[in-house]
């Protein structure tokens, strides 16, 4: 079980990640936004963060710099539905663990963010 | 004995009045004598007044000549002169000369036209004082024209160009010496030509040609935008239905069909959402293939399991390619699985119950050709030119319209295009339809 956080402005997107990860055993927070994510990431320690791209407040690679400043080991997941080529490899080179494209397959989600939360080999 | 005289014409005419230079004259001889000298004077006087009135007269008549001619000659000086102004004058195109000094030697009329200037005004003057009054911009400066000689590059002293007058006209510039046969350079003669409407034509082509790209891609941009936006909404609606489909807590019936066709409207949308996003970014110049070699058999085994699900819910049997040794192909690979899954569920789903969809590949010159053939329904020939544009579907026989977005032949063909490929069908209504795609060997 691990603690995650879910950062993502579309209400029922996030209710359905949500749903699958609490359903799967883990421990789930969510938030809309930069700096709701940002209060969240500050009071609970937390095991993943799955990134929505397109937040308000900045972006979600703004929030992801601000991860990385103190944490440089902890999974950062981005998850997006852009699907332009060349994506994945612009996340992976920008600080992101992995990535996820939407929309999600509902059987695979939740073994797919767990395989980010294996240490890596 | 001494003669009277020495003097012989005097001696002759003593002869003459037969008398002799050795004896004094006779007074009869004498008189002879006077009356000859006398009539030899008058005649000689006579002669004399003729030459002077010869002279005279050929003088005049010379001079009527000389006069005559002079006149011819400036008749057809000035002939020569208004025909050569004519000329000038009749050309299409402005043109000056100037000396070596660029003093205007002579201007035509359009010329006196083009720049507003009284031809008057423009004869003498400095080359470089007149272009101060007319021209506005020099848009060229100078450019040398190179002529060819004896297969030689070389210049020949001829410039050209482009200089925008004061009313705005835009005007190409060609000057070249003129020279004498020895090769002297004794003038410049210049020619304008007004290449305003040229211009102004080729610009208003150009803007029309950017402003229906700069709308092409705005368009493109904004599907691509709205397609991505559309995803997200439709992951909820999909991944939702899904969910409640997963639920332990049984369902009635007529929910669980209903929560399927949430499901799979959801689907077909979202397929439709991702045609238009492909299409938008190839036409907005923003797909980026990232080629690699590509064995040809293994994104072909990849195309029928995806596809097998759907072949077996409509009886159709899949044949795989043999796998004969073939190059690999230089593509990329998540998109040409997209161009054989595309080309295989056509066939699919245009191919009645008991029906084969065979996938074959073989090398094709530089380049491995990879055809879908399927025992389906055919196309009519009508249709053919139809097939790949986009949002034009073919019925079945039945009048069904089979599934699928109406955007996958446009698709494919465009991702063939991109990898330097080629599409090609052959269809027999009744029969059966093979589509054949070329991609370059790599």
């Amino acid at each position: 079980m691990a603690r995650i956080l879910v950062v993502e402005d579309d209400l029922w997107s996030r209710r359905l990640v949500f749903e699958l990860l609490v359903l799967r055993g883990h421990d789930v927070l969510c938030a809309a936004g930069v700096s709701d994510g940002r209060a969240q990431l500050d009071s609970v320690r937390f095991d993943a963060v799955l990134l929505d791209i397109n937040i308000p407040g900045g972006g979600g690679e703004l929030l992801l710099q601000e991860i990385r400043e103190y944490n440089t080991v902890i999974p950062v997941i981005a998850f997006t539905a852009s699907a332009m080529a060349g994506d994945r490899e612009r996340f992976l080179a920008e600080g992101f663990t992995g990535h996820l494209s939407k929309p999600i397959d509902v059987k695979s989600f939740g073994e797919t963010v767990e395989s980010y939360l294996r240490p890596p080999a | 004995m001494m003669p009277l005289t020495q003097h012989p014409l005097l001696a002759q005419l003593l002869r003459r009045v037969g008398a002799s230079e050795f004896e004094a004259p006779t007074p009869d001889a004498w008189r002879e004598l006077l009356k000859l000298l006398s009539q030899l004077y008058y005649e000689s006087d006579h002669d004399r007044d003729t030459l002077e009135r010869s002279i005279e007269n050929s003088s005049r008549d010379m001079q009527q000549l000389y006069q005559d001619l002079k006149q011819r000659t400036e008749n057809e000086r000035v002939e020569q002169e208004a025909i050569m102004r004519a000329t000038l004058d009749s050309a299409i195109e402005g043109i000056m000369i100037v000396d070596n000094k660029r003093q205007v030697i002579a201007v035509n009329k359009r010329f006196a036209e083009m720049t507003r200037l009284p031809e008057s005004e423009l004869r003498q003057r400095d080359q470089r004082a007149l272009a101060a009054v007319a021209v506005k911009s020099v848009k060229t400066s100078g450019s040398s024209v190179l002529v060819r000689i004896n297969g030689m590059q070389s210049t020949d002293g001829t410039l050209r160009d482009e200089i925008e007058l004061l009313d705005g006209s835009v005007i190409d510039w060609v000057s070249a010496p003129v020279r004498t046969p020895d090769g002297t350079q004794v003038a410049r003669v210049s020619f304008f030509r007004d290449i305003t409407a040229e211009r102004h034509a080729h610009q208003q082509l150009e803007q029309a040609r950017e402003a229906a790209e700069a709308a092409s891609k705005a368009k493109s941009l904004f599907l691509a935008n709205i397609s991505h936006e559309l995803r997200t909404p439709l992951t909820a609606v999909i991944g939702l239905a899904d969910l409640l489909l997963l639920e332990r807590d049984p369902l009635v019936d007529r929910q669980r069909e209903y929560l399927e066709g949430i499901a799979s409207s959801g689907r077909h949308l979202l397929a439709l959402v991702n045609d238009v996003l492909d299409l938008a970014k190839i036409e907005a110049g923003k797909q980026e293939l990232n080629l690699r070699s590509v064995a040809v058999h293994e994104v072909i085994e990849e195309g029928l399991t995806a596809i097998s699900p759907l072949a077996n819910a409509r009886g159709v049997a899949l044949e795989p390619a043999t796998r004969n040794e073939v190059p690999t192909v230089r593509a990329d690979r998540v998109r040409l699985r997209q161009i054989l899954y595309n080309l295989i569920s056509n066939a699919v789903k245009f191919t009645d119950r008991g029906g084969v969809v065979r996938v074959r590949a073989h090398l094709n010159g530089d380049r491995v050709a990879i055809a879908v053939i399927d025992t389906g329904v055919g196309i009519a020939a009508a249709d053919l030119s139809r097939l790949y544009r986009s949002f034009e579907q073919l019925t079945l026989p039945s009048g069904d319209r089979p599934g699928g977005t109406g955007l996958g032949l446009a698709l494919t063909k465009r991702l063939v295009e991109m990898h330097g490929g080629t599409i090609d069908v052959e269809s027999e209504l009744g029969v059966g339809t093979t589509f054949t795609v070329r991609i370059p060997v790599g």
